[in-house]
């Protein structure tokens, strides 16, 4: 018999509400026990769908004011009979309404556990249940949308055709293989070539936006680097400004690098303020430098920060010597003042630049632009096919790999019945992408990656 | 009026190619065996085309043999051409087929039957099956009233069963060749709970040789070095007689359009199944109308007759209408048609009914293997006969049954196919209905299922020792050559240039210029000193090994995984209503097949990975549990 489950749906933090939700066939009985409503109403006569308003008590104690909402099996987010609390946020409150019902006979839910029966109750594809994970990890809108669309199964279609063409071509070779005496047509070996190819770059597409969907749902790394008093500070709190910013980590003393994530538009960006580089003869404020000057080669933005009112110097040559201007965008700052910077020199050099004042607001919106344009997330939004965790791409990967290796084994010379279990391996690995050949590894594995509250 | 005549442990009924293996797999194995059928002059008849191997079906062949059954031997007598299809596609995919001399073939079985120990012949209809309460087998009952006690029942009715012969718009009862339909038996087996339906399949006509222009038709060889089915078949082999193609037409295609109305698959008087794999001449028509000619093969039915078969282009049109179209193709102008072809609708069985044993899951001790079972052709036929036979004597001995997996053989791929998922056509065997097809060869067909038939006592001491040589061997030889290391001399380049390969420039071992496709053995034996003397079969083993070693690795994983899946059993007494989270479709199959484990019920139609998951999670919990 399968287990009622319960856990805290939203994140345990203050807020103004707070959902807990019990699936399984005891889901009312729980609640039953600890729960009345205001209007006298029987929570056992309640349709689907319905909310109710009442209380949380304890001891015949009240505990909180909550809205009960119950989902009649099988039309709930697991397919099993579902109830949702939602309470008044804070902790404590719903911390104790989660224990009142784990005494009453509920069961803390695994990881994962509430999307695992969702999945099991066919409520969902395996493709589906991922993307929930996504769901509920994307914290920006560009991440929602990626999620959303894998949800509505384009990922799904897209693979499910390349499969289709994948079967034809074998289709074909098995056709040949089992009906020697029948009159077809010579297998034209260079199509075949020629159709996996086209296979192969269909698959190479979903994945080559990977790492880039994967910036943009974790965040872009971004270092904010240059000599000291150019405006990195300035510039950080302007970013800051920008929306409402979470400082999720502080470590360390000005000469150390802050780290905060904030959004600008559809994107995130995990900021770096660095030190500023310069040479010195103090030892801490070395450490800081050298730090600052290994973050430049790790992070996947460099934000290098200029003064136009001043000649360029060594020490902005030197760092301009470890910049990868692919991914670097030249903030030139302070141009409300006198112009002294050989700025002919900094274009001709970077592929961005952006000219700004901090202190006059001038062109700060075209810093959002600019990074916008080098993280291209246009392109993005035209392909809604994404490839969008690390299982799905370890499947497409091992598929182009299997057409690669029937590209080379027909080079090669080999033989049909050799080539067709090779084409049948990059099927496989499809199927297994969308969960028509699942096995039990992956289920459980993909399934404990879910947050406890879905 | 009944009687009592006799007792035996296993009777077989029907004496076609099921039945013969089924029949004498139980006498060799030393049961008290009785064959039956209607008429003892068609033993092991081939009423459609006088042939046997071809694509997969050459596969089950050689199967048969490993594991000690008769047809291959027979067809290495009886043979007058032969050939190995699928050159050069890969020797996975390699299949043997014959041309046999269909009369000489029926009387060397029958002899073989005669002679066998343990083995009695009868001609006589069996009418009704009879069990105790137990729903076990206990008599069979003939036409005449003679009643059979025994432990164990194989239907091997092929194609009587209340059979009806159409030609056109003419529509008769009758079995197949013109031989009595057996009209009793099929409403006793419905009344035994066995669920009956109504397939339908055709043959071409067979046409006067004289009335053939030869000289107008492609001819078609057989192989100049013959492989025989047999590992017992020692003797020097050739071919003796020659076959030709012809190819229909426009003309042709018009004719039998413009008349197609008379044909009862088009008329509609004919509603059952036929097999989507060897449809008639009017189906290929329709179906493929963008299609100018199709292949007629014209084979010899055997040395001492003058009869032809055309194969693929069979047909249940009128006979006058027979005879206008073959006129119409080149070399058949004249055409002299001396058998009609003809449909043949008749009764069998879905084969979810049975275990993977080939035993019924609701009657113990009857069997059954062939047409019957749903399948079409004489190798399906024959393995399931071996199958069926075997595990009846195994039954009755208590001892562990015989199921043979996918990864083990072709008929593993049958049997589980039939049992597993049914057929809504007759089911014909093919290369692309194994997933595991390079390790199951033709050529190592003896290595994957000789142990098994020697286990069981099928395998002589002789063959035995044969091939515990080969084996020994084919490793002893291996491990030589994997040793041996070549230089970049001019006459190695030279051979590899002339074979279309790169030559090497450094040195390179001997087994990786064999990897080469484009190499062979014999290509390279100069570079190999050896003074053994390796026979082909080795020689083919070996080149087969290395090779495709890449390919055989990755398939071995791949069975290891399903094996691993198959090692899930599921309890009989599992009550798959009471497993939450199973959907309703899947509940309802899965009551139905009865799968035997995780692997097998995932093969089913209508359940899902997702029903595998949660019945495996539930196997999982009641495994704990204990």
């Amino acid at each position: 018999m399968e287990k009622t489950i319960v856990a805290i749906a939203t994140p345990i933090a203050y807020g103004g509400i707070s959902v807990l939700r019990i699936s399984g066939k005891d889901s009312l009985n729980i609640i039953s026990k600890i729960y009345t409503s205001y209007k006298g109403k029987d929570i056992f006569k309640l349709k689907g769908y319905t909310g109710c308003y009442g209380y949380i008590h304890s001891d015949k104690k009240k505990i909180d004011d909550v809205i009960l909402f119950y989902f009649k099996k099988p039309y709930s987010y697991t397919g099993e009979d579902v109830v949702e609390i939602s309470c008044h946020g804070g902790i404590l409150v719903t911390k104790k309404i989660l224990r009142l019902i784990l005494e009453n006979g509920g069961n803390m839910a695994e990881p994962g556990e509430f999307t695992k029966r969702s999945f099991l109750n066919k409520k969902m594809s395996l493709i589906e249940s991922e993307s929930v994970i996504d769901i509920i990890n994307a914290n920006n809108d560009m991440a929602l949308k990626l999620s959303i669309s894998n949800m509505e199964g384009n990922l799904y279609k897209k693979i499910s055709k390349i499969k289709e063409n994948l079967l034809n071509i074998v289709g074909h070779i098995e056709a040949f293989i089992d009906f020697p005496e029948e009159d077809l047509e010579d297998l034209d070996i260079n199509k075949i070539k020629n159709d996996l190819s086209l296979n192969k770059n269909e698959l190479n597409y979903l994945i080559e936006n990977y790492d880039l969907v994967k910036i943009i749902k974790q965040g872009i790394d971004t270092a904010i680097i240059g000599k000291p008093n150019v405006g990195k500070s300035s510039i950080m709190n302007l970013f800051a400004g920008f929306e409402k910013s979470i400082v999720t980590d502080m470590e360390g003393t000005t000469r150390d690098i802050i780290d905060e994530q904030i959004n600008i538009g559809d994107l995130i960006l995990n900021i770096s303020d660095t030190a500023g580089i310069r040479k010195t003869s103090n030892i801490i404020e070395k450490i800081g430098i050298d730090k600052a000057k290994n973050k430049i080669k790790t992070v996947a933005l460099n934000l290098f920060v200029i003064d136009n009112s001043k000649e360029l110097s060594i020490e902005d040559f030197d760092i301009m010597d470890i910049l990868d201007i692919k991914r670097t965008l030249v903030i030139i700052n302070k141009i409300d003042l006198d112009k002294k910077i050989d700025s002919d020199y900094i274009y001709n050099k970077f592929l961005y630049v952006v000219e700004i004042s901090v202190k006059d607001s001038i062109n700060i919106k075209k810093i959002i632009d600019k990074i916008n344009l080098i993280f291209s997330t246009d392109k993005i939004e035209n392909y809604s096919t994404i490839v969008s965790n690390e299982r799905q791409r370890n499947c497409v990967i091992k598929s182009i790999l299997a057409i690669e290796n029937s590209i080379k084994d027909i080079d090669i010379g080999q033989t049909l019945d050799g080539i067709c279990v090779i084409i049948e391996e990059a099927i496989e690995s499809l199927l297994e992408l969308t969960g028509e050949n699942v096995n039990q590894s992956i289920v459980d594995k993909i399934f404990s990656n879910f947050c406890v509250g879905k | 009026m009944s009687y009592k005549l006799g007792e035996y442990d296993v009777a077989v009924i029907g004496a076609g190619h099921a039945g013969i293996e089924a029949a004498l797999a139980s006498a060799r194995m030393g049961l008290k065996t009785v064959i039956f059928t209607i008429n003892l002059d068609t033993i092991g008849n081939m009423p459609c085309n006088p042939s046997i191997g071809g694509t997969a079906k050459g596969h089950l062949v050689k199967e048969i043999d490993a594991l000690g059954g008769e047809m291959g031997k027979v067809a290495d007598k009886t043979f007058i051409q032969s050939r190995i299809l699928n050159r050069g596609k890969g020797p996975a995919v390699h299949s043997l087929r014959v041309q046999t001399d269909r009369k000489k073939y029926n009387q060397m079985m029958k002899h073989i039957l005669e002679k066998q120990k343990n083995l009695d012949i009868k001609q006589s209809e069996i009418i009704d099956i009879i069990l105790n309460d137990n729903r076990e087998i206990r008599s069979l009952k003939t036409k005449t009233g003679a009643i059979y006690n025994v432990k164990a029942g194989i239907l091997c009715c092929g194609t009587y069963l209340n059979s009806i012969i159409h030609v056109g718009d003419i529509s008769y009862k009758g079995g197949p060749d013109g031989n009595m339909p057996s009209e009793n038996l099929t409403k006793n087996l419905i009344n035994l709970g066995i669920d009956i339906r109504r397939f339908k399949t055709g043959t071409p006509a067979r046409v006067h040789k004289r009335s053939i222009d030869f000289s107008k038709l492609e001819v078609q060889k057989g192989d100049d070095i013959i492989t025989p089915f047999s590992f017992e078949t020692e003797e020097k082999q050739e071919n003796k007689m020659l076959c030709y193609i012809a190819y229909t037409n426009t003309q042709t295609h018009k004719i039998i359009l413009k008349n197609i109305a008379r044909s009862p698959m088009y008329s509609g008087k004919i509603e059952s199944s036929g097999p989507r794999y060897c449809p008639s001449i009017e189906d290929k028509i329709v179906r493929f109308a963008d299609k100018k000619r199709h292949q007629i093969f014209v084979e010899p039915m055997g040395l001492d007759t003058e009869e032809y078969y055309l194969q693929g282009i069979s047909t249940s049109l009128p006979e006058d209408i027979q005879n206008q179209f073959l006129r119409t193709i080149v070399g058949f102008e004249n055409i002299e048609i001396m058998r009609p072809a003809y449909a043949i609708e008749y009764d069998c069985c879905n084969p979810i009914n049975f275990n993977p044993t080939l035993e019924f899951k609701n009657i113990k001790g009857l069997y059954g293997a062939g047409q019957f079972n749903g399948t079409s052709g004489y190798e399906e036929a024959a393995a399931q006969g071996l199958v069926a036979g075997i595990n009846a004597v195994l039954k009755i001995k208590g001892k562990k049954p015989l199921i043979l997996d996918r990864a083990s053989s072709y008929i593993g791929v049958l049997i589980d196919d039939l049992v597993t998922k049914g057929c809504s056509d007759p089911y014909r065997i093919m290369t692309s209905r194994s997933e595991y097809r390079l390790i199951l060869r033709q050529d190592n067909a003896d290595q994957r299922l000789s142990p098994i038939g020697r286990s069981l006592g099928l395998i002589s001491d002789t063959r035995w020792s044969k091939f515990e040589l080969k084996v020994k061997n084919i490793e002893i030889q291996k491990k030589r050559l994997v040793k041996i290391n070549l230089a970049p001399t001019e006459r190695l380049n030279e051979i590899l240039v002339s074979r279309e390969t790169n030559p090497i420039k450094t040195g390179i071992k001997f087994i990786e210029i064999l990897k080469r496709p484009q190499i062979s053995y014999k290509d390279i034996q100069e570079f190999d000193s050896t003074d053994d003397y390796i026979s082909p079969d080795v020689i083919e083993q070996i080149e087969i090994d290395f090779k495709y070693e890449g390919y055989i690795k990755k398939q071995i994983s791949q069975v290891e995984n399903m094996r691993r899946i198959e090692s899930k059993i599921i309890p009989i007494n599992i009550i798959y209503s009471n497993i939450i989270g199973l959907k309703h479709e899947a509940v309802e199959k899965l009551e139905k097949i009865m799968p035997k484990n995780l692997g097998q019920a995932g093969r089913i139609y209508g359940v899902t990975p997702a029903d595998i998951t949660v019945l495996s999670i539930f196997l999982d919990k009641i495994n704990r549990e204990r």
